[in-house]
């Protein structure tokens, strides 16, 4: 397996720029965004977490559908280009450079979303095009909870991985054949790992787990949620029902959040318009109304205790999939001071 | 990786090709797709809905009510409450929407098929449960016994009264109908109360398939009422939720771990007995 010098990653970077589209974290406002680069150097690694996870390059916070023509002309046309980011080029490919783990796990959620039962063009259209290439967190931000999810390690959904092993060395996990080919397109910027560093690879990976790795886990958390919907521990969800203001922050911030209302806008010739997606929130006090005005879960303790038993219960049990990945956006979201851990270690009596 | 062709987010033109009154508030609706191939080749359940897009005003979903026996037409009976069905209540025959699908499981045919069967209607809910008893009447002998409850609040809420008397005559249909009350200046000479006090008035044996759709409160009352008489892997309940999307993306369906659109919105009551908040 190969070896990435850290001085020499904006120069991959700027290499890669003349065939790819180049996605990474970058700050601003002593926060960090992903946002397209222009130059190597603007890509920093050493991010802590993103305000918007990459989601939003796959699935735009708004996304036009469908086009159409109104009335005798009525015409409905697929809208697939808008939005993606390589507007003029719609097959140029992109790179997402610098993906953590965590962030990585939330893709393979929303895949799972998104690319199964009716595949969704929109999404794959984005997705196909594609290369990851990831990065691995040193530090726990005090927001995060990878150690209670198991997400501060990933073992696929990149195509190549970079492990950080000291200052200023990375060692390239392959995790495709695209990954591969990257290797090979560009020789220069490798060199072969030794015994040596597979040594503090090993180190790293292990000291890893004690840095990481929190004593609650989340085995057994759906069977404890199943007995905990009303029973005499209910109280929690009252609890954070009367906290929780009903924003949806939490859900725009989250990696793995799909949820999305769909509205039509007409031209101002009023002939023509469009239907787009844009994201919506469980949380939201009308999600769940039906005409008539029947809400299933008219208050906000049932809409939050939805929220978290979608997190923590119903997507693995949908998919064998993770609903949160402890990526801790909503932590550093939510106006209410409303922390997931919090619930989690409630829930499982620590 | 590959790139799709298939966009089920994408409206296909029909065209209205007759509408009639029911009651104040429902239309009866008739549609062809403009492309007379679509058309034949246009196959669904009963039970299944489709998704109606007026351009400018939006999309929402409808059950199918007509039977997939006929394939000339396919037909909608909607309630005009908002956005969408108010401009489909402003629709003029000869008029163009756009549709997608057919969505959802539909009713069990298979579980139905060689059966005795009860039917129990409440108000909108004999929609989709309309398409179903037409598809067994033209297809009577694959199916055994046919009893309808249909219960609505008020006499003039009553849908498809031809077709009402229609079932009543045969000889091969029990039919009962009830309504909530009679207010003053309607006319009404049959059963009065709640769907509910239908069910006593009809034998049943233990193996028979209850179909069931109604509005959100009635299934509660229903089941219980049912209760001990039937088995739960034999209770069918068609279930509304929000929908935005109809094809297991947008969330808003959800019932736990289920979503309407995809895993209903048929579901038997063994199914979802013990699932948080669906009945
Ligand atoms: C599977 C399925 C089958 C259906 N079949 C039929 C059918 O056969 N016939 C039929 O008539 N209907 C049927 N419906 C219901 C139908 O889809 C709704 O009536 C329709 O979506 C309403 O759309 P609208 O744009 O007219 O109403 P909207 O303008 O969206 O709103 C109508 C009403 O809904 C409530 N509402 C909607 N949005 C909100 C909000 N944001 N906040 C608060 N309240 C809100 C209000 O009470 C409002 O008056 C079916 C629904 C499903 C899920
Ligand atoms: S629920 Fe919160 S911590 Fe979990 S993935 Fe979403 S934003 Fe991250
Ligand atoms: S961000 Fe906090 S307050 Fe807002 S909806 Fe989410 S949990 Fe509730
Ligand atoms: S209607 Fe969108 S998920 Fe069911």
């Amino acid at each position: 397996m190969p070896l990435i010098k850290k001085q020499k990653i904006p120069l991959l970077v700027d290499k890669m720029l003349k065939k790819f589209d180049v996605i990474g974290p970058v700050p601003k406002d002593e926060k960090y965004v992903f946002s397209k680069v222009s130059r190597g150097e603007e890509v920093f690694l050493g991010y802590d977490t993103s305000i918007l996870p990459p989601k939003k390059i796959f699935f735009p916070q708004e996304e036009t559908l469908i086009t159409f023509k109104k009335d005798e002309q009525l015409e409905f046309k697929p809208a697939l280009e808008d939005g993606t980011p390589s507007k003029t080029d719609g097959d140029r490919k992109f790179v997402i450079f610098g993906v953590h783990a965590c962030d990585i796990h939330a893709i393979l959620t929303l895949d799972k979303q998104f690319m199964e039962v009716y595949p969704d063009p929109y999404y794959i259209s984005k997705r196909a095009r594609s290369l990851i290439i990831g990065v691995s967190c040193r530090e726990p931000k005090e927001t995060c909870f990878c150690g209670i999810m198991g997400t501060y390690t990933v073992e696929k959904g990149f195509d190549l991985f970079l492990e950080q092993i000291d200052e200023d060395e990375f060692y390239v996990i392959v995790g495709s054949d695209e990954g591969r080919k990257l290797l090979s397109a560009y020789p220069d910027f490798f060199e072969a790992s030794t015994e040596e560093t597979l040594e503090k690879l090993r180190k790293v990976l292990k000291e890893k787990d004690e840095k990481f790795a929190d004593s609650v886990s989340i085995t057994g958390l759906p069977t404890l949620l199943e007995q905990e919907f009303d029973s005499v521990n209910g109280e929690i969800w009252e609890e954070l029902g009367e906290k929780c203001l009903g924003c949806g922050t939490c859900c725009l911030v989250c990696p793995t959040c799909f949820c999305f209302n769909v509205v039509d806008k007409v031209e101002l010739s009023g002939k023509e318009g469009l239907t787009k997606r844009v994201w919506d929130s469980c949380l939201l006090a009308d999600f769940a109304v039906i005409a008539g005005g029947f809400n299933f879960r008219p208050t906000q303790t049932s809409r939050i205790r939805y929220r978290i038993y979608h997190k923590l219960k119903y997507e693995l049990e949908r998919g064998g999939i993770l609903g949160c990945v402890g990526c801790g956006r909503c932590n550093i979201a939510c106006p209410a001071g409303i922390k997931m851990q919090d619930v989690i270690k409630k829930i499982k009596g620590e | 990786m590959k790139t799709l062709v298939v966009n089920p987010y994408l409206p296909i033109p029909a065209r209205c090709t007759k509408i009639v009154s029911q009651t104040e508030l429902e239309k009866l609706f008739r549609f062809e797709f403009l492309g007379k191939t679509i058309q034949e080749n246009f196959d669904y359940l009963p039970g299944q809905f489709l998704e109606l897009s007026i351009p400018g005003f939006g999309e929402a979903p409808f059950s199918i009510t007509s039977t997939p026996t006929k394939k000339e037409y396919f037909e909608f009976c909607v309630r005009k409450v908002g956005t969408v069905t108010g401009a489909l209540h402003d629709l003029k025959e000869g008029k163009k929407v756009g549709i997608r699908g057919p969505f959802g499981n539909g009713f069990p045919l298979n579980d139905l098929k060689g059966r005795d069967i009860i039917v129990i209607a409440g108000g909108l809910g004999l929609v989709p449960l309309r398409s179903l008893i037409n598809y067994i009447l033209d297809k009577r002998d694959k199916f055994g016994a046919l009893k309808i409850l249909y219960g609505t609040k008020q006499p003039k809420e009553l849908l498809f009264r031809d077709e009402l008397k229609a079932w009543e005559e045969r000889k091969d249909v029990e039919l009962l109908i009830t309504v909530d009350a009679v207010p003053e200046g309607q006319e009404w000479s049959g059963n009065v109360g709640v769907v509910t006090t239908l069910i006593p008035k009809v034998e049943m044996h233990k193996d028979y398939t209850a179909v069931i759709c109604g509005p959100p409160i009635m299934y509660k009352f229903v089941l219980r009422k049912l209760d001990g008489k039937l088995r739960e892997d034999l209770i069918f309940l068609s279930l509304e939720r929000r929908m935005r999307c109809g094809i297991g993306k947008c969330g808003h369906c959800a019932i736990g771990p289920k979503y309407t659109c995809l895993d209903g919105p048929v579901f038997s009551y063994e199914e979802i007995k013990n699932l948080q908040g669906a009945i």
